[in-house]
Formats: C-alpha cells, sequence, structure tokens
C-alpha cells in the first residue's frame, strides 16, 4: 500500500528530484506544494505518513509550518524531515526546536534520502 | 546527484535562469530605491533567497561553478539582510557583477563548466568577512515564546529593527477558507503595507473548522490601534492586539505606549467589525473537492511548454483554417445549386461559428508564447548601469511598457541589437557630464526605452538626449567611403542621409570605444531586426537627441499576408513589411538611372516589377496601364515598391517550408496554402528589398511630384 507525504519546497527542479525518487521508490505517492500556504492548505485534506519541507520560505517557513503541525491534532505525530543547504543556519536549529524529526542537507543523493525516509518512518522515537 | 542525471537537466537551467532574473530585478529595484533615499528590506530578502535557493538546486544537479558563486554570495546577502553589513554601493556592484557571472555560467553549461573568476570569489569574501556582529540586539522579553520560538532569524532580526525604529507592535488575528487562502492573504497584505511592515504569519491550528486556518499576523508599525483597526477596513474574522514589551526601545515614541509588566501581551484588544456576519459555515465554494481526494497534487500553477510544441500546434490550426476555407466554397458550391437553400443555410451558421472557434484557438496559442518585453529591458538595465560607471557618464534610464507582450523566439532575437542601440547612446550619444553642463544640459544623460502597442505591431522606442547625429558629417563619410556619389548626395534629404547609419561597415567614428564594441555597427542591428520582419527608423536633432523607433511583428509563427495575383500567378507578400497599398497610373512612373520610381509624399520610391523579377510571361495579356497596384514594402529602413496587377485580399497564412527544388530561388521565403487548397509562394520581402538597394546606380533623385490617383487599404 502506498503512503502519502507532503512535499513541502518552492524550488520546482528540487521538488522534481525528490518526487522522481520516491516515485522510483514506489511505496509513495507524493503530493507537492511550492510554499507554506499550500501546505498548510493541503494538511487537513491528506493523511500524511511523512512532511518534507525546506526551510527557507517565503511568508509562512519551515519552522512556523512545523510548530503547526505539531499543534494540529490530525498531524501532531507525523516525522517531519527538514532539507536545507545550510546545516549550520540557525534556522534549521530552530527548527528542530519547533518539533522537526530530523534534518537532511542539500545536495543529497537519492540512497541518502531513501535511508533517512525510512530511519525516520521506523524509529521515529530514536531520532526525536 | 550529478552522478546520477549525468549533466545538468533543462529543468535545472530553466528555473536557474528564472531564480538568477528575479535575483537581478530584486536587485535593480534595489538599487533604485537606495538612490532615492531608503529601500525596502525586503528586497534584500527576496534577494537574499534567490541565492539560497540557487546554491540548493546547483548542488542537487552538480552545477559546481553556479554553486561555489551563490555560496560565496550567500552570506554576504545574509549579512546585508541582517543588518550586519551596509548596503554599499561596492556592494550592490559586486551584487550585480555576480549577475552576470551567474548568466555567463548558465550560457556556457555543458560546455565545460567555467570556475567563478577568482578574483570576484575573492572580493564577495573581502565584503562578506566585514560583517558586523550586532550586539546592540534589544531583549525581547515579554514578547509570547510561541511567536519567537519559531520566527526565522530574519523575522527576528526585522522585528528588532522595527523596535529600533520605535514602532509598535501588533498583532492580527485573522481566519481564512481554506480554499481562498491566497486571495485572502493577499488582500490583507496589501491592506497592512500601508500602515508598517508585515513581520511574519503565524498559522495556529486551533481553527473553528477543518476548512478554516487562523493566522497570526505580525506588524511592525507607527500607526496606533485604532489606525490599524480602521485600516483593516472590516475585514471579516480579523482582531487585532497591540503587543506591549516589558522593556521597549529607548526611543522617545517607546515612552507614549505606557508598558505593562504585569500583562506582556494583549494590552487593549479591539475586535475588528465584519461588514457582514461572519457565517459559521462558510459558503461553499462551487469546485470543493471531496476531502482526502487528490486535486492537490499540483497545486503549481504554470505548465513549461517546449515552443516547438507549440508550432506544431500553431501549423495545426493553420491548416485547419485551409480546410475551413475549402468547406466555405463547398458552400458556395451549394449555394448555387437549386434545392439545397436550406442546407446551405445551416451549413453557413455552422461555418460561422466555427470560424469564431478558430480565431479563438489561434488566439489562445498566440497568447502562450507571448512573454513580456520587461525580460530584456531588466537585462539592459543592468548594461546601462554598468556601461555608465564604465564610460564615467551618469545615465537615468527611463523604462515604460516593460509588460508589453511579444512572441518568445522575437524577444529572444531582441536582446542584441538592443543592447548595441544602448551601447551606442552611451558611447556616442550621451556628452561627459562636463560638457553637458556647458551646454545647459542637466549632468546626467537620459535614455528613454519605451514600448507599446500599435495595432498588431509593437514598438520599441530607444530615445537619448544626447550630441545627435550631425546629417552634413554623415554625408561627407558616405561620400569617403563610397556608398553614394559626392553629386548625388548633394540631392538626398536629411532623413535619407541618416538612413546610411545602416550600411555595412559605416561609421562615423575612426576608432570605436571598448564600450561601443568594435567593428559592429547599426547594420548588425538592421540585419537582426529584418530577419524578424522587423524595420527600424531613426530620428535625430543635432545637439538634443537621437530616437531610434523599432516596429515589430507581435508574432512570427501565423502570418497575415497579402495575396497578390501578377501575370495570373498568385502570391503572398507577410502583411508585416506591407506599409501600404496603392493605385497608380502608369504616366505617373518616371525613370531615373534606367529604374523605374515614382515619387510618393515627396519621397522617391523605388518600382519592382514582380513579374520580370520571376520572369513571368502574360500570355498575350495585356496590363491596364491606368491601373497599375503598387504594394509598398518596407523592410528595416528601406521601401520600395512591388508592381502588381491584382490584390486579392487578406489571409492569415501558416508559412511551410520549401522543397528543395526552389529554395534556392530568392525572393521566395516559403510556401503556403490559401483558399481552395492551392499552394502558393510566399515573397521574401527581405531579397526583394535587396534586389532593389544593390543595383548598380541605385543613387536616386527626386522624381517630379504626381498627384496620386488612389490610396487603397
Amino acid at each position: 500500500m502506498t503512503e502519502s507525504v507532503l512535499l513541502v519546497e518552492d524550488s520546482r527542479a528540487v521538488r522534481d528530484f525528490v518526487t522522481s525518487i520516491l516515485e522510483q521508490h514506489g511505496a509513495y505517492e507524493v503530493v507537492e506544494v511550492e510554499n507554506g500556504f499550500d501546505a498548510l492548505r493541503a494538511l487537513p485534506r491528506g493523511d500524511y505518513a511523512v512532511v518534507v519541507t525546506d526551510v527557507n520560505m517565503p511568508d509562512v517557513s519551515g519552522i512556523e509550518l512545523t510548530r503547526f503541525i505539531r499543534q494540529s491534532p490530525k498531524h501532531a505525530k507525523v516525522p517531519i524531515l527538514v532539507i536545507s543547504t545550510d546545516a549550520m543556519h540557525p534556522d534549521v536549529d530552530r527548527a528542530m526546536k519547533a518539533g522537526a524529526t530530523a534534518f537532511l542537507a542539500k545536495p543529497f543523493t537519492a540512497d541518502e534520502f531513501l535511508a533517512t525516509l525510512a530511519k525516520i518512518r521506523t524509529t521515529p522515537q530514536d531520532d526525536a | 546527484m550529478s552522478g546520477e542525471s549525468g549533466r545538468p537537466s533543462s529543468e535545472f537551467l530553466s528555473e536557474a535562469q528564472e531564480v538568477v532574473e528575479s535575483f537581478s530585478r530584486s536587485l535593480l529595484e534595489l538599487d533604485a530605491q537606495q538612490r532615492r533615499g531608503d529601500y525596502d528590506p525586503d528586497l534584500l530578502n527576496a534577494a537574499f533567497r534567490a541565492i539560497h535557493s540557487l546554491k540548493g538546486l546547483s548542488s542537487l544537479f552538480g552545477a559546481s561553478a553556479i554553486s561555489e558563486l551563490s555560496h560565496a554570495l550567500e552570506s554576504t546577502l545574509d549579512g546585508l539582510r541582517l543588518g550586519k553589513l551596509p548596503l554599499s554601493p561596492a556592494a550592490l556592484d559586486l551584487l550585480f557583477e555576480s549577475v552576470e557571472a551567474f548568466q555567463r555560467m548558465l550560457a556556457t553549461i555543458g560546455h565545460g563548466e567555467t570556475p567563478p573568476r577568482s578574483t570576484l570569489l575573492a572580493r564577495i569574501d573581502a565584503l562578506a568577512s566585514e560583517t558586523v556582529e550586532d550586539d546592540s540586539s534589544l531583549p525581547l522579553e515579554g514578547l509570547d515564546d510561541s511567536i519567537l520560538g519559531v520566527l526565522t532569524e530574519y523575522e527576528e532580526h526585522r522585528l528588532r529593527e522595527n523596535l529600533r525604529l520605535g514602532r509598535r507592535l501588533f498583532r492580527v488575528h485573522a481566519s481564512f477558507d481554506l480554499l481562498a487562502i491566497d486571495k485572502g492573504i493577499e488582500t490583507l497584505k496589501s491592506k497592512m503595507k500601508a500602515f508598517g511592515e508585515v513581520i511574519t504569519y503565524l498559522p495556529s491550528a486551533d481553527a473553528s473548522s477543518e476548512d478554516r486556518i487562523d493566522l497570526d499576523i505580525l506588524i511592525g508599525s507607527d500607526a496606533s490601534l485604532t489606525q490599524i483597526v480602521e485600516g483593516m477596513d472590516g475585514e471579516a474574522g480579523t482582531s487585532v492586539t497591540e503587543i506591549t514589551l516589558s522593556r521597549r526601545s529607548p526611543e522617545p515614541a517607546a515612552a507614549a505606549a505606557p508598558a505593562r509588566a504585569a500583562d506582556p501581551v494583549a494590552a487593549k484588544a479591539v475586535e475588528a467589525r465584519p461588514t457582514a456576519p461572519v457565517p459559521e459555515s462558510p459558503t461553499e465554494p462551487a469546485v470543493e473537492p471531496a476531502p482526502g481526494d487528490l486535486t492537490l497534487r499540483s497545486v503549481s500553477q504554470t505548465v513549461r511548454v517546449e515552443l516547438s510544441r507549440l508550432d506544431h500546434l500553431m501549423n495545426l490550426i493553420g491548416e485547419l483554417g485551409v480546410v475551413q476555407a475549402n468547406l466555405e466554397s463547398t458552400l458556395d458550391v451549394l449555394r448555387a445549386q437549386a434545392g439545397t437553400a436550406d442546407v446551405a443555410r445551416e451549413l453557413r451558421g455552422h461555418l460561422r461559428s466555427m470560424d469564431r472557434k478558430l480565431s479563438l484557438l489561434q488566439q489562445g496559442i498566440l497568447d502562450v508564447r507571448m512573454v513580456p518585453l520587461g525580460q530584456v529591458f531588466d537585462k539592459l538595465a543592468r548594461v546601462v548601469r554598468k556601461l555608465g560607471r564604465e564610460a564615467e557618464k551618469e545615465i537615468r534610464l527611463q523604462i515604460s511598457g516593460s509588460d508589453t507582450e511579444l512572441d518568445k523566439l522575437i524577444v529572444e532575437e531582441l536582446s542584441d541589437p538592443l543592447m548595441h542601440m544602448i551601447r551606442n547612446c552611451i558611447d556616442h550619444g550621451i556628452e561627459p557630464p562636463l560638457e553637458r553642463k556647458n551646454l545647459g544640459k542637466p549632468m546626467a544623460g537620459r535614455i528613454d526605452l519605451r514600448a507599446f502597442q500599435k495595432g498588431n505591431r509593437v514598438v520599441i522606442e530607444v530615445e537619448d538626449d544626447g550630441r545627435g547625429m550631425d546629417w552634413r558629417e554623415i554625408r561627407q563619410a558616405a561620400v569617403r567611403k563610397g556608398l553614394v556619389a559626392d553629386a548625388a548626395s548633394r540631392e538626398l534629404g536629411m532623413p535619407e542621409v541618416v538612413d546610411f547609419i545602416f550600411a555595412p561597415g559605416f561609421t562615423t567614428r575612426d576608432s570605436a570605444t571598448e564600450v561601443s564594441g568594435r567593428g559592429v555597427g547599426m547594420d548588425v542591428v538592421k540585419t537582426n531586426i529584418s530577419r524578424l520582419s522587423g524595420m527600424i527608423d531613426v530620428d535625430t536633432t543635432l545637439g538634443r537627441g537621437t530616437k531610434f523607433s523599432i516596429t515589430l511583428p507581435v508574432t512570427l509563427a501565423i502570418i497575415q499576408a497579402l495575396v497578390i495575383q501578377t501575370a495570373g500567378r498568385t502570391y503572398c507578400i507577410p502583411l508585416n513589411s506591407v506599409l501600404e497599398s496603392i493605385m497608380v497610373q502608369h504616366r505617373e512612373i518616371t525613370t531615373v538611372e534606367g529604374h523605374e520610381v515614382i515619387s510618393l509624399r515627396g519621397k522617391t520610391l523605388p518600382l519592382l516589377y514582380l513579374d520580370r523579377i520571376f520572369d513571368l510571361d502574360h500570355q498575350g495579356a495585356t496590363r491596364d496601364l491606368d491601373r497599375l497596384y503598387v504594394v509598398i514594402v518596407g523592410l528595416a529602413q528601406h521601401r520600395i515598391g512591388l508592381v502588381v496587377d491584382e490584390l486579392l485580399g487578406q489571409q492569415d497564412v501558416v508559412i511551410k517550408p520549401l522543397g528543395h527544388a526552389l529554395r534556392a530561388v530568392p525572393g521566395i521565403a516559403g510556401a503556403t496554402e490559401i483558399a481552395g487548397g492551392r499552394t502558393v509562394l510566399l515573397l521574401d520581402v527581405s531579397t526583394l528589398v535587396e534586389e532593389v538597394v544593390t543595383r548598380p546606380e541605385k543613387t536616386p533623385t527626386p522624381a517630379p511630384r504626381k498627384e496620386l490617383v488612389f490610396r487603397g487599404r
């Protein structure tokens, strides 16, 4: 059975890249959105197994989105994978504090991405 | 990633290009606002985000050179947006230089990447190293941790900056219908922008229903609570709260708002009055998807299509047009027969509605190909900035009509000629500041770049207020270069003389400076414009400036053609090149140096007989000498008259490539089908004009003025 992944990322090419990884893997169905507002809209209408989000987005950032997800009853426990270019940026830290499950720095390979995803999917308590 | 995808994909390239363009737009706007005084901090943040995206994008796709440069720029821009670095002219220059560097890299990608120049990187690093840590950060005690905890570093900086400026802090609570959130936010944003800065949007999960979402919007403003509430103008479901920090900035403005240590947040709250009662369950939009279904899969609103696919659709539409014309002829046959009147009437009705739909379809496809000229204008603005600096001339560039749209192909092709014209303006046109001052002109030179639609053409004007061109000097140069005989040149009027600047290799200065681009001149510009079926005109006043006007067709794929007949054969002439058609009598034609000409509004117009050019036999039919049609065509600065027997009307035609046999025939651009299923040839106006311009002893002298009998169409 396929599971839904919500992918929040403003770069079209990065979205295409992540989606192709997930689709080739086969077990995931991807809902792509390009900003925080669209993510807010997508959340109540889906049942997501994982949320993958960029940090640096206008208006509603990945940090704000993470906090929102943690507060909403429906997806409070969903694993959130934050992807960003700059591992050292304070905003990544803030996203983790707001409740993100794991962080993956760009650039990453398909294998790295899938491995991280598998890890946060199966043993979320180890990563929390 | 690079290992998997091999080389950067076209998706990467197109997105990277867009990101660099948006970066450049932010910089141009910043530059302009900076000159006027103060700039919108949002612009710096937008520039940072563009480079941040580019860095992520390029690293993921293995474009290491771009990744390296964006990495270096990112920290500089981060420092700039966080106020740790001042936005100096030098910093802006460096950013503009980076735009050029990115564009070079994008252009050469896949052909062996060129790493960013180490000097550029070193200068960027040097700038970034000047970053000063902001140690004067104000304490934000009293601010709800639910807010502070989720701000990005930049948002926190803006929050502090607003407090430092003595602004008040407001929290607007608003509820939005999830499906219409974009519109709701947009409205709210524009209302709030008038009052101050929107620092962030904080979504909160405790919305009343699944279809709605609550947002807390943090705003810094000089306005009072009442002003903000009034400014919200009864926006449904909003409430405004002023946030008072326990310790505010030491600015005097802060003293006006009494701090309340006991109740740090929510000093007073005023509910905005909704104009209409908010319904518990909002009215359902017509297209609401069932919960859980996957209509959200593609929220992105655009599709990228290759031009060749659109060309294909365009061809099909053209062919449909031919089918339709054939149906029309069938209808004529039907009407001529007895007993089919009812069927004919019905068929005519259907055909008419098909005609309407077909033209809508055609227009739709054409619209898809349209892009705004702003894409090129932005590039030119950067060039002006750079060249002005190099030439040590201050240039004010005024751009209007950026949103004028043209076919994508035409916009691409325009960039080089326009660039060259701008270079000429700066290099030759605009005087050095001191010279301008002595002339009583403003020190800063002015270049106007305008675009506007004129009928189904687009006009682009490049005008400067520089020294203009001395037409006597041009005439002398033309004689020196053997373009015209000395005696004959004296007969020429100013417009004809000025046209010599478009002649190959023509330049009035002996050495082109670095800026003007050696060896290439207006002849190249002319060739480029002609290739786009465009025309170029020049208007100059010595001491006052020069204006170039380029007139272009809106699109190249489907063209309107004038169908003509000569010696019993039918041809099409692209209507883009047709200026007018007139009827003349044979006696109005005079001969100058062995070539036939007529005089049109005081200008000499050389004639070209199509039947002679194509060696057509009139098969005994004699020409009606009192009724000759002359189709006046223009290309670049040239105008000639084509003599034909009949004008059959206008039609939209799709150009089809020629077979081998005809490809070598000069004067023929392609073939096309017209009504009746006949294939006819489309004339190549540029070679026909060339034919006239280059014929021996071409020097025209004014012919005696004659009355024109008829001016048609």
